[in-house]
């Protein structure tokens, strides 16, 4: 008789049990708590059978993306969603060279003082500490995906991912001035370095040597024009036409300074001469033994480069295209009379110098990075974006709340019920 | 004979007998020893020829680098000798005359161990020892058991003989006699055999002395430029196709063998070798042959001199050349003259034909007295040498030792500051003009109205004529300085003077100026006429041609105004100080003149584009990632060919990433990891690069 | 700015200053056709100096032998791989006299072998057309110096290129007057002149 009633017990705590079991995780649950190692396993789990209203999340390194967009779906079925990390902030770019010898800019984002490790599937590139902002690379040929991985004091790191894209399409230049050193060898040195220029060296009214097509500037042929010397009112407004479709212009400080259309997209404007502070072409400095026409930067103006504290270069974005303005005149001078490697280093200049400006279609249009497939070039950003900001740190105090108990608070109310009703019998028989 | 004789002789007997029976087996001894010497020699021949015999046949399996082929004899050798000592070893007891002794009881019987104990040193005389061994004989088992020795390693060796004759002799050779280049006898190398492997031979040219060199399956041929190479590979070479650069080469056949004879040329190139769809590509990797560098060390420097002088010039000079000289002299060049006409005389002294030497001095005299030298006069003198370098040898020279002689005044004063052009040069030029311009209406003249052509033929002769009163002028300024008679005001003034009239005037003047004191001159010349004559006959000629030209004549008016321009430059020449320093500066009025030119017909044509500059860093980069992506993409084959290409360019200004280009392709030919090579070239290609830097740029390539 | 000055070679082995007007008469000559900016006076530059580096474009000729020394040669060579151009003229007009045989063998030894410019080279269209190929000389015509008309002149090319320009045709006899006497021709004869001074700012 006792064990009679204890059985009926049992089966009323059971089948109470049960009640709770499925009530109360609508009467505010706590949230159960998941290391980013465990969402291979927890994820699937959760979606077909949600144990809690929150998934915590602590998270050692960004997920990868397949779980950040898992995560975002859930959110998105009323699965409240938070995380915490101690890993650092990583975002990374690749921005192609415009120039035909290929290679790229790699800016990665990352906390100041943070390593650093650029790589690629042969191994590292190269490595730097994050300054203000991050790190920038050149980058050369790669082979494969470039990765790059920031770690932080305390053995945290993230890694950003971004493919490593195929070498430029070649386009043209348009090089446009009066016939004279400058223009010839500013040529002969674009030409060295594999662009194709189109050319148009005036010797006389209405007489000029032509190359190509440099005329009318088309942002389909040319990827950037080169103005060394003035153009007449209608010529000037084409090209500050072109730049605002998107072309390039490399123009020099004294012919933008004759071109009202042109000098209003100008990033610097020109000022008084910077004479030569050298008197020969060292290695190291070349230009310091150049004169050129010192700049004053606009607010849109971002300084190239500088020559014993004087602006020399300067590049601005003017709508979407941009311009880069160049203070010197005769940097064939360079080439002449600078050392054994002046011809290759004044021909690497111009190139960079045109590249700087060089209409992009990898840059245009607005597309992010990630787009691409593979890419995972803002990997926190996506998580935010995905699980919504950084939480507080997730205790692992809180007791995880399994569903698997509901089957044995079952198994024991059908024993219990079982072991009433045979007591039952037997005692009927006894 | 009694007990004691026969004892006595029976002791002498059995002495006699028991020393022939120890001499027999001494005897015996000696001829195992022999035998079992020739076994062990034997088994040792059979074990080497067994062991070349294995490795010919791993050789032809595997292929085995010539450094491990190199060291097969005398692995074989080794191995040999080492069987030969084991057998000597274990034949050692034919030393022992004891285990002679009893391996002959063994063979021969019924001696009861008498023969063992004869041999024995402590057995004394024992006659009838002696007795039971006198009636043995062991000739037989001895001779079986020597036979038996020596057959089986001598069968042995000769069917491995047999084995080795019947392969192949190359393959044979390939282990026995190593050299470079018998790799083609080694075993194929599958799909690709008739590319791989290759032999190539690089013959230098036989003046360089250097001898042949034979590669094998090489990446680069280097060599001196002009070296003889042919390449070899196995099989036909029927639909086999080899270039050098834009330039097919023969293939043909040599036995089971094809070649293809080509020279290195002057710049680095790649030979492309193509069996259908594959190929494989070679770089041609010439370096020069240099020119000989000769430095002249007597005279030291350059000199002017206040006089001729005389006597003898020592000339030497220091030779050298990389691969030897073939000949030197010493070159000297004399010129005369000045303005407008030089001579000039050439010499060669010193010649001398060298053999092949690399440094040496070489001395001459040259005797200045033959020269003949004048004040006014260039002695140049240099020293050339040239090496044996075919087809045309390079020639060396020194640099020019220059001595001037002085003209007669000039040395006094050698900063010379240029004077002004007398006034005769601007009579030279412009009669020159005029003489163009009659030449053109000469040429017009067909084509011309007969009033045209005089109109304009006089025009010219106006021309002339104040020419001609300019040329007058100068005659009469030049003895009493003061204008002439002919009138310069134009022709709307006086009638002009006849040439008699002119140097009537130009005596009077010089009857006032040398106050009637006679001056010596030759042929009884007046001074005026002695001082300028030049300039007379031109103003005489140029009256002739004014005449022509005003009966519009410009035809018969030509030569007389080439006899004027004539005798103007001789009075020039005979007048003008040649004078070396700063040449007049004239300024042009720009502003003045721009554009004031006609331009019809002025339509400059086009430019046409550079070619970029493949050998820069940055280009071969480019390249290099172009085929780092072929790499990933799956194809080491193209990817290797690719890079050879791109070494021929590297090799001109990137030697380290060339040699870092050459391993790589090795690695990737040889199949096996080339993940660090890989890294090498790279890091190669990128050297130099600032690649990172603290900071993010404000705008892309910029660092910040 | 980059201004062209008309730069004459001064050689130490030879007569450099034979034709002193002929800068003077060239510069006038692209002024009165052209808008290059050129500067009103020529220079004269040591041929073994760095200086020569500084001008992109030079002008040799003389009488006498031709023989440069090792630092001539050097800074020639140098000279034409940064891309600069030399024009050389034999003021004699004999292919048989010392300055031909021995300017020649200077510039192989700079530079590279002298070869002919075939007559439809750019450089006769760069500005005029000459479709002869190079004007004659009055010195040819009048049969001076070795008593033939050259039909071509000699040049080093590099990449389609003239580097070295060499003329038989004494241009430097032709061209050595003074600017104010171009007056007097019907046809300016110095008109090839300003093919070679815009070819060589131009290619």
């Amino acid at each position: 008789m006792t064990i009679e009633r204890a059985a009926r017990a049992a089966a009323l705590a059971a089948l109470a049990g049960l009640v709770w079991v499925a009530w109360a995780p609508a009467r505010g649950q706590p949230r159960v708590v998941v290391r980013g190692e465990a969402l291979a396993g927890e994820l699937p789990r959760w979606t077909s059978a949600p144990r809690a209203d929150t998934l915590a999340l602590r998270l050692a390194a960004p997920p990868a993306p397949l779980w950040r967009d898992w995560l975002a779906a859930l959110r998105r079925e009323g699965t409240a969603v938070t995380w915490s990390g101690g890993f650092p902030l990583v975002a990374m770019e690749r921005v192609a060279s415009a120039e035909p010898g290929g290679g790229a800019a790699v800016l990665v984002a990352a906390p100041s003082g943070a390593r650093v490790r650029l790589a690629d599937t042969l191994g590292t590139i190269d490595s730097a500490t994050a300054g203000a902002g991050g790190a920038s690379f050149a980058v050369g040929p790669l082979a494969g995906a470039l990765t790059a991985r920031v770690s932080v004091q305390g053995g945290a790191t993230a890694a950003a991912r971004a493919s490593g894209g195929g070498p430029p399409a070649t386009r043209f230049v348009s090089v446009l001035a009066r016939a004279g050193w400058e223009a010839k060898f500013a040529a002969a040195a674009l030409e060295a370095r594999g662009w194709r220029v189109d050319a148009r060296f005036v010797v006389a009214p209405g007489l000029a040597v032509t190359q190509g097509r440099p005329w009318p500037l088309d942002t389909a042929r040319h990827a950037a024009v080169v103005v060394l010397d003035s153009l007449g009112p209608a010529e000037a407004e084409a090209v500050a036409a072109y730049v605002r479709r998107g072309g390039g212009l490399v123009v020099s400080a004294r012919a933008a300074v004759a071109m009202p259309a042109v000098e209003a997209l100008a990033p610097a404007r020109r000022a008084a001469k910077h004479r030569a502070t050298a008197l020969a072409f060292a290695p190291n400095d070349p230009r310091a033994a150049l004169t050129f026409d010192r700049l004053i930067p606009g607010p849109r103006g971002v300084v190239i480069e500088r020559e014993a504290g004087d602006v020399a270069v300067a590049a601005a974005r003017a709508h979407a295209g941009r311009v880069v303005e160049t203070g010197y005149d005769d940097t064939w001078r360079w080439r002449f009379e600078g050392g054994d490697a002046a011809v290759a280093a004044h021909a690497a200049w111009w190139s960079r110098l045109v590249g700087l400006a060089a209409y992009q279609p990898e840059r245009g249009g607005g597309r992010p990075a990630a787009a691409r497939l593979g890419d995972d070039a803002a990997p926190v950003a996506s998580l935010v974006f995905a699980a919504g900001p950084a939480a507080g740190a997730v205790a692992l105090a809180a007791a995880p709340v399994s569903r698997g108990v509901a089957p044995w608070l079952f198994a024991v109310l059908i024993a219990a019920l079982l072991l009433e009703w045979a007591l039952r019998r037997v005692r009927g028989v006894a | 004979m009694s007990g004691a004789d026969a004892r006595g002789s029976g002791d002498g007997g059995a002495v006699a007998s028991r020393r022939s029976a120890v001499a027999r087996l001494r005897l015996t001894r000696v001829a195992l020893a022999v035998a079992a010497t020739v076994a062990a020699l034997l088994w040792a021949l059979a074990a080497a020829l067994a062991t070349v015999l294995v490795l010919v046949v791993i050789d032809r399996a595997l292929g085995l680098s010539q450094p491990l082929r190199g060291a097969a004899i005398p692995f074989a050798a080794v191995v040999g000798a080492a069987l030969c000592l084991l057998v000597a070893w274990r034949n050692r007891g034919v030393m022992r005359l004891l285990d002679v002794a009893l391996w002959i009881e063994h063979r021969a019987g019924s001696m009861s161990y008498a023969l063992v104990t004869l041999a024995d040193p402590g057995a004394g005389e024992r006659a009838e020892l002696e007795v039971a061994v006198a009636g043995s004989r062991w000739t037989r088992p001895l001779a079986i058991a020597s036979a038996r020795a020596v057959a089986v390693p001598l069968a042995a060796s000769l069917a491995l003989v047999m084995l080795l004759r019947a392969l192949p002799a190359p393959t044979v050779l390939r282990l026995a006699v190593p050299r470079p280049g018998d790799v083609l006898a080694g075993p194929a190398a599958g799909r690709r055999d008739r590319l791989a492997p290759l032999v190539a031979t690089v013959s230098p040219p036989p003046y360089t002395r250097l001898p042949s060199v034979t590669l094998e399956d090489p990446a680069t041929i280097p060599g001196v430029e002009g070296s003889a190479v042919v390449v070899e590979g196995r099989g036909d070479p029927a639909g086999l196709r080899a270039r050098v650069g834009d330039s097919a080469l023969a293939i043909t056949r040599d036995g089971d063998r094809w070649r293809s004879a080509l020279l290195l040329p002057p710049q680095a190139a790649a030979l492309r070798f193509t069996d259908g769809g594959e190929s494989r590509v070679i770089v041609l990797a010439p370096f020069a042959d240099s020119v000989p560098v000769v430095t002249i060390t007597s005279p030291a420097r350059d000199s002017v001199l206040r006089s001729p002088p005389r006597g003898a010039l020592r000339l030497e000079a220091n030779l050298h050349d990389d691969f030897g000289l073939t000949s030197s002299r010493f070159e000297v060049i004399v010129t005369s003259g000045e303005l407008e006409t030089f001579t000039s005389r050439t010499a060669v002294v010193g010649a001398a034909a060298l053999s092949g030497v690399r440094d040496t001095t070489r001395d001459a005299v040259l005797p200045l007295d033959s020269l003949g030298l004048q004040p006014g006069d260039v002695l140049s003198v240099r020293a050339v040498a040239a090496d044996g370098r075919v087809p045309v040898p390079d020639r060396g020279a020194s640099e020019t030792r220059t001595w001037r002689i002085a003209r007669v005044g000039e040395y006094d004063s050698l900063a010379i500051e240029g004077a002004p052009p007398p006034g005769g040069d601007s009579s030279l030029v412009s009669e020159r003009m005029l003489i163009m311009t009659t030449e053109a209406l000469q040429r017009r003249r067909p084509h011309l109205a007969r009033a045209q052509v005089v109109g304009e033929s006089r025009d010219i002769s106006r021309d002339q004529a104040r020419l001609r009163r300019r040329v007058a002028d100068i005659v009469f300024m030049r003895l009493s300085a003061q204008p002439t008679g002919e009138e310069s005001e134009g022709e709307q003034g006086a009638a002009p003077q006849t040439p008699a009239q002119v140097l009537a005037a130009a005596e009077a003047a010089t009857a006032r100026a040398t106050g009637g004191v006679a001056t010596d001159f030759s042929e009884d010349e007046s001074p005026v006429v002695a001082v300028n004559r030049p300039l007379l006959e031109a103003y005489d000629a140029m009256w002739d041609a004014t005449r022509e030209l005003d009966i519009g004549e410009p035809g018969t008016a030509l030569p007389f105004m080439r006899a004027a321009l004539a005798a103007i430059q001789r009075a020039r020449e005979a007048e003008r100080v040649y004078l070396r320093g700063a040449p007049p500066r004239v300024v042009v009025d720009l502003p003045r003149v721009r554009l004031a030119g006609d331009r019809a017909g002025a339509a400059p044509s086009g430019r046409v584009p550079r070619t970029a500059e493949p050998r820069l860093p940055p280009m071969l980069a480019g390249r290099f990632a172009r085929d780092l992506a072929m790499l990933l993409a799956g194809a080491p084959g193209a990817a290797a060919d690719s890079l050879q290409l791109l070494r021929v360019d590297a090799l001109d200004g990137s030697s380290e990433f060339a040699a870092a280009l050459d391993t790589l392709v090795r690695r990737l030919r040889a199949g096996g990891d080339a993940t660090a090579a890989l890294i090498a070239a790279r890091r190669a290609a990128d050297a130099g690069t600032d690649r990172a830097a603290p900071g993010l740029a404000r705008w892309a390539g910029v660092a910040p | 700015m980059s201004t062209f000055v008309f730069a004459t070679a001064q050689y130490e082995s030879g007569d450099w200053d034979s034709a002193p007007l002929l800068p003077a008469n060239i510069i006038d000559t692209i002024a009165r056709y052209t808008t290059i900016d050129v500067a009103p006076a020529g220079v004269v530059v040591p041929l073994g100096s760095a200086d020569l580096l500084r001008y992109p474009f030079v002008y040799l000729t003389g009488h006498l032998p031709v023989r440069f020394t090792d630092q001539e040669r050097a800074m020639v060579r140098r000279f034409n791989d940064r891309g600069g151009m030399l024009f050389v003229d034999d003021h004699n007009h004999d292919v048989d006299g010392q300055f031909h045989k021995t300017a020649t063998e200077e510039i192989a030894r700079a530079v590279a072998p002298l070869a002919p410019l075939p007559n439809t080279d750019p450089l006769y269209s760069a500005f005029f057309h000459f479709d002869d190929g190079p004007p004659d000389t009055s010195q040819e015509l009048n049969g001076w110096g070795d008593n033939l008309v050259h039909r071509q002149l000699l040049a080093v090319v590099r990449d389609g290129r003239i580097v070295v320009l060499y003329s038989n045709k004494d241009y430097s006899s032709e061209w050595n007057y003074s600017p104010r006497n171009k007056r007097l021709f019907a046809v300016d004869n110095t008109r090839f002149a300003v093919n070679i001074i815009v070819y060589a700012l131009t290619r």
